[in-house]
């Protein structure tokens, strides 16, 4: 009866089964397309690198009050940004890392928010991980990591509100001049204050809220090469049988060494502030302020 | 009788996969803004708001008819009012000044002082329901207001709004707090020069304040930084809630830093010592209508606050061991505070003030106690 000279009434019949058809097919279409989301990215060859900030070897958390220069210091912000992660393996090649992007990270940069308000604390205020894919290497052939805490340049003036997360983030946003905060570390007594926020100085455009068209005199952009040895390196299974993770130790009291906690001696590269800033700068880079953890 | 179930079962799909059927709420946005982040269950349609803009401006909601949420919230001040603490219903006078409602759609938190109220529903309740001290009394009065509303004008917008015309305070909450989130201003001068790139928009002293405005001399971007000028902001692609309260070292009433008893800020609210004399950077859009200033309304001017945020706080609050590390003190020249006052005078968006939509509906519909209408 389907091979020709349908009848009227099997006609009918067709039409009918094929509406029914159209309107299952739309209703299937709709019911699974219709509102869902892009399902997450899994099963991929992934690591988890993870800051841990510490005092002393002791791990500070929200609220946590470090003693320093015989005073009582709270810690209320430690942020910093982390692009262009390469791994090291044997032979002195140099792998480029891409991250999986999420609410804290592009595929090149990352924030890392470490402390937050304890009454804010939950997972939504703090990252301490940056998620990359892992390239066509094996994992224990890594003998080294680089990365550097600065947004790159084409991204740094970008309008923020159009920027992706965490680009968009007005606590690390100087201006569209100068760009991000790259790193932004306050400290409070109860007499007095301390900041460091770490960005691109010298940067030239016609007013605030618009773009330098070239880069900044001082671009303040640090790169952090870390070692790795086999016994120090700590590799926990996670459910994702791909999946890694690997702590990196921030120490404190080296960012701080030789820098004299008032207000007067903080860094957000003023003029006035040269020489405080140049021993920041100097220990973040020589000083081992970023090391793997021990187990 | 196949078919029929076939199309049936295809409506009910349709309607399981997308949601609400009524008509969705179009956002005035410039181009390149981002949305605000909304409440799965209080999605924004046309007809809650329309229904939300009639209720804000009607006494009747207020348990003696004399109260609206306008009467504290102005729209030609951008919704704040020029006294420097609101007056509830019953004549009592509140411990606040009335913030502005300006883009409250993307407000992080809600209130002066309270971190855990994130959605305009939630915080609509204080208002409401609130009896120490009443603001709207709607305590104990529920079904003598509801009553006011049983008219032919409001079961019409109620039911374009939710389907049926049966009003009840779940709706009322849900029309007004869609309301105010159509409350959305972007078009002020700042905004044609940096996001619109129209050079001519600002006037050279406006240049020169907004110099000193993001400069690390005058800290103003600390705390008031993003497109709102406000910590306390989130949009539909941005998930960190920043941190949105601070001590600006108004007050320091025993040494120790506490504010005055009867308002000592997010202390209240978290009992953590730190929060001492914690509020929230309110946005700075149209902060040239909101005057007076701070929570308790206690600066009358805009020169004011620049005073005294460069005196680094008022008498004994300078020394707050709370304070803000942001709030230091600088000198500044009388051009340089008048360019500053120009540049906030640049965040006035006059449609927003002049929008029809952002006034009472007219006719006002009816209710049925009509003595103080």
């Amino acid at each position: 009866m389907f091979l020709g000279g349908n009848t009227a009434k099997e006609k009918v019949i067709n039409k009918g089964v094929l509406s029914r058809l159209l309107l299952i097919s739309i209703a299937i279409f709709f019911g699974i397309v219709g509102c869902s989301q892009n399902a997450n990215v899994t099963n991929d060859n992934w690591v988890d690198l993870t800051f841990v900030l510490t005092y002393k070897q002791k791990q500070v958390l929200c609220g946590a009050e470090v003693d320093l220069a015989a005073k009582k210091w709270r810690i209320n912000k430690f942020a910093f940004f982390v692009s262009n992660i390469h791994v090291g393996v044997d032979g002195g090649r140099w792998l480029h890392v891409e991250n999986v992007p999420n609410d804290w990270q592009t595929e090149q940069t990352t924030l890392i928010n470490l402390v937050a308000r304890c009454s804010d604390s939950n997972d939504k205020n703090t990252n301490a991980t940056v998620k990359f894919y892992l390239p066509n290497v094996v994992l224990d052939d890594i003998v080294k990591l680089k990365f550097s805490l600065f947004v790159p340049f084409e991204q740094n003036h970008l309008n923020p509100l159009i920027q992706a997360p965490p680009l968009n983030n007005a606590e690390m946003f100087w201006s569209w001049r100068q760009g991000h905060k790259f790193m932004r570390v306050d400290m409070q007594s109860e007499e007095d204050d301390w900041l460091f926020h770490l960005g691109s100085v010298g940067c030239e455009s016609v007013a605030v809220v618009r773009p330098p068209p070239a880069p900044c005199k001082q671009a303040n952009q640090f790169e952090i090469i870390v070692p790795l040895h086999i016994d120090n390196r700590r590799l926990e299974g996670n459910n994702n049988e791909y999946g890694r993770r690997l702590n990196m130790q921030i120490h404190l009291e080296r960012l701080l060494d030789n820098t004299e906690l008032t207000s007067e001696q903080s860094c957000m590269f003023m003029q006035s502030q040269k020489a405080s800033c140049e021993v920041l700068t100097s220990n973040l880079v020589n000083n081992r302020v970023f090391t793997w953890q021990p187990n | 009788m196949a078919a029929k179930l076939v199309s049936i079962l295809t409506i009910v799909l349709l309607l399981l996969s997308c949601g609400e059927r009524a008509q969705p709420y179009e956002w005035d946005l410039p181009q390149g803004f981002p949305a605000p982040d909304i409440p799965e269950n209080n999605p924004m349609t046309k007809e809650k708001v329309a229904l939300g803009r009639a209720l804000f401006f009607a006494r009747a909601l207020s348990f003696n008819n004399t109260t609206a949420c306008a009467s504290c919230h102005l729209p030609e001040r951008a919704f704040s009012e020029p006294k420097a603490r609101s007056v509830g219903a019953s004549g009592v006078t509140l411990k606040r000044n009335a913030s502005a409602l300006v883009n409250v759609a993307y407000a992080g938190t809600l209130t002066w002082s309270h971190n855990g109220l994130r959605h305009i529903e939630q915080q609509l309740m204080i208002p409401l329901f609130a009896d120490t001290p009443i603001e709207m009394g709607v305590t104990n009065f529920e079904d003598v207001i509801l009553a006011r509303f049983n008219t032919a004008d409001y079961k019409s917008l109620t039911r374009a709004a939710f389907g049926d015309s049966v009003l009840n305070f779940d709706r009322i909450v849900k029309s007004l707090a869609s309301f105010v989130r159509s409350l959305v201003s972007f078009n002020s001068a700042f905004d044609d020069y940096a996001y619109r790139q129209i050079d001519e928009a600002l006037s050279p002293s406006q240049l020169r304040g907004m110099e000193l405005f993001f400069s690390e001399k005058m800290e103003c971007f600390h705390c008031h930084g993003g497109f709102n000028f406000t910590q306390s902001s989130k949009h539909a692609f941005q998930t960190l809630t920043l941190k949105a309260f601070h001590n600006t070292g108004l007050y320091n009433e025993d040494g120790n830093g506490a504010y005055p008893i009867d308002d000592q800020g997010l202390i209240d609210v978290t009992l953590e010592g730190s929060d001492m004399g914690h509020f929230r950077a309110p946005t700075l859009r149209n902060v040239a209508l909101t005057s007076p200033y701070m929570h308790d309304g206690s600066i009358a001017s805009l020169a004011g606050v620049i005073e005294f945020y460069a005196a680094g706080g008022r008498g004994k609050g300078i020394n707050n061991p709370w304070k803000s590390q942001f709030v230091k003190g600088f000198d500044m020249t009388k051009q340089e505070r008048d360019d500053l006052i120009n540049f906030l005078h640049g965040l006035t968006d006059e449609s927003f003030i002049k929008n029809k939509n952002h006034h009472p509906p007219i006719p006002a519909p009816s209710t049925i106690i009509m003595s103080h209408n």
